[in-house]
């Protein structure tokens, strides 16, 4: 059974999305494509800010999206973390809170969550920063505490959207060293939205390309590399 | 460069009116002050009509405060949130909530009189089934204050949250909080600024309301003689006691001026 299996099929005007994916529990995928191909798109929809058309999402073996059949699982009941390419802390509360702030929402009483928050926060080299406000975080700092508190959630599925692409370019390769090295612990499906072939090869071990809405190649970053199928591609590796 | 210098300099046939105008708001308060019986105010303030006046008012301008938050909130988010509904509606919705804004207080006293006086249109249930009056108690002088102060309140929270940022909403929803969470939880906390103006707006303004109060509330020391009525009914028989209350009444208005200035607020953002 696929941590994440999904059709996805989003009309919005003269943009169409028609995306097929699979990943397995404790896989990790780059979808890759340039600016506009439609993969904040994708990732909206799987983590149910978007409606899909037509098509399907399947989280953790249960459907939670499928308009033909009627079936339309809110944000908040998938089990999908997702972090967003501006980190979105929240910026009243603590560190410690925001990491906190899932577990709570989803019942986890209020001391077990601040423990649970802290153990997060010793595992990603945080502790000193647990009582800080977000504002007092650097760029980096404020990345992994947006990952810690998606994987706090213990999500089947984690979502990255464009997850380096707001840090500053000196500080990028260390960082993304550091990311993959924490999606390496996580034992559920990983879908890394970049366009950067640095990331897809950091943090992933498959990637599909998008382009306009389209699949227009799948494979490991080896075979892109050794046979791009479109002329984006082609360009994208020979940089 | 040269253009917009001059555009900046103020031609001296403004500067009369202008000053005129800053005068006529200045100078009755400086008058206030200067005239003020500075030497007697504890005095003043201490005896027992104006004790029980400045009591009762803040008392109920409190409550009215509680009352406009706890009502007041949820109307304005309805507001917020009635984006998509169609457009009459809308301005019809607002149009009700800033009426109390703009009718003469006065006119307010006497249409809650008809609404819950003894023989108003629910008055008369009231007094009927459970032999309950409200007029000219301090029941009614609540009342006058939540009608007259709490446009304040949801204009001023309404306009916060549409200002608000729904992205962090949205990083909530995938945490898994469901929509009270996100509100109470995010929503609530961000807009906090707004909706502490608009408390302090609206207790200012339920601190001075006077035509609404004696039209529906009378004029009872010690149930419904708030400070303004107080103050008016002073200003006959002891005007150094009126002066005093007015000066309490001034000191409490501008100290709530100070304490908002950066804040935002409609009409007195900059």
């Amino acid at each position: 059974m696929s941590a994440l299996n999904a059709s996805l099929r989003v009309n919005r005007g003269d943009f169409s999305l028609n995306l097929d994916l699979r990943v397995e529990p404790g896989e990790s995928v780059a979808l890759l494509g340039p600016n506009g191909a439609g993969k904040s798109t994708a990732v909206s929809c799987i983590a149910g800010i978007l409606e899909l058309d037509t098509g399907l999402i399947e989280v953790d073996g249960v459907i939670v999206d499928e308009p033909a059949a009627g079936i339309r699982v809110p944000t908040e009941n998938r089990h999908v973390g997702l972090v967003f390419q501006d980190y979105r802390l929240f910026p009243h509360l603590s560190v410690l809170e925001n990491i906190a702030f899932g577990p709570r929402a989803r019942g986890v009483a209020k001391q077990t969550a601040r423990v649970e928050a802290a153990d997060w926060l010793d595992r990603f080299d945080l502790s000193g920063f647990a009582s800080a406000k977000p504002s007092a975080l650097s760029g980096g700092q404020s990345q992994r505490v947006a990952l810690a508190r998606a994987l706090a959630t213990k999500p089947a599925v984690l979502l990255l959207d464009e997850p380096l692409a707001a840090l500053d370019v000196e500080v990028r390769d260390d960082v993304r060293a550091e990311l993959a090295g924490h999606l390496s612990d996580f034992d559920g499906a990983t879908l890394v939205i970049t366009h950067d072939l640095a990331d897809a090869a950091a943090l992933a071990s498959r990637v599909i390309v998008v382009e306009r809405g389209m699949v227009t190649q799948r494979g490991t970053l080896a075979e892109l590399t050794a046979n791009p199928a479109t002329s984006w591609v082609s360009r994208l590796v020979s940089r | 460069m040269g253009r917009s210098r001059r555009r900046s300099q103020i031609s001296p046939i403004l500067w009369v009116p202008a000053g005129l105008a800053l005068a006529l708001l200045v100078l009755p308060l400086v008058a206030l002050v200067v005239r003020a019986p500075w030497g007697q105010l504890v005095e003043l303030l201490s005896r027992q009509t104006v004790a029980q006046a400045l009591g009762l008012s803040l008392g109920t301008a409190a409550l009215s405060t509680v009352l406009c938050l706890l009502l007041g909130v949820p109307l304005a988010v309805v507001l917020a949130k009635s984006i998509n509904w169609p457009p009459a509606a809308r301005r019809l919705l607002r149009a009700l909530v800033t009426v109390p804004l703009v009718l003469p207080p006065v006119v307010g006293g006497v249409a809650l009189l008809l609404l819950l006086g003894r023989r108003g249109l629910l008055g008369q249930w009231l007094d009927e089934w459970f032999d309950f009056t409200i007029p000219f108690t301090t029941v009614a002088v609540v009342i006058a204050q939540v009608f007259v102060a709490m446009p304040f309140l949801v204009l001023a929270v309404e306009g916060a949250l549409r200002g608000s940022d729904s992205r962090f909403e949205i990083a909530a929803a995938t945490l898994g909080a469901s929509r009270w969470t996100v509100f109470r939880r995010v929503t609530l906390p961000l807009v906090a600024p707004g909706v502490s103006a608009g408390a302090l707006l609206c207790f200012t303004r339920a601190l001075g309301e006077f035509g609404a109060t004696i039209t529906f509330a009378g004029s009872f020391p010690g149930v419904t003689q708030t400070l303004p009525i107080a103050t008016y009914l002073e200003l006959q028989r002891d005007p150094d006691a009126a002066i005093a209350l007015s000066l309490v009444l001034m000191i409490v208005s501008v100290g709530v001026l100070v304490s908002l200035r950066d804040r935002w607020v409609p009409g007195l953002s900059s």
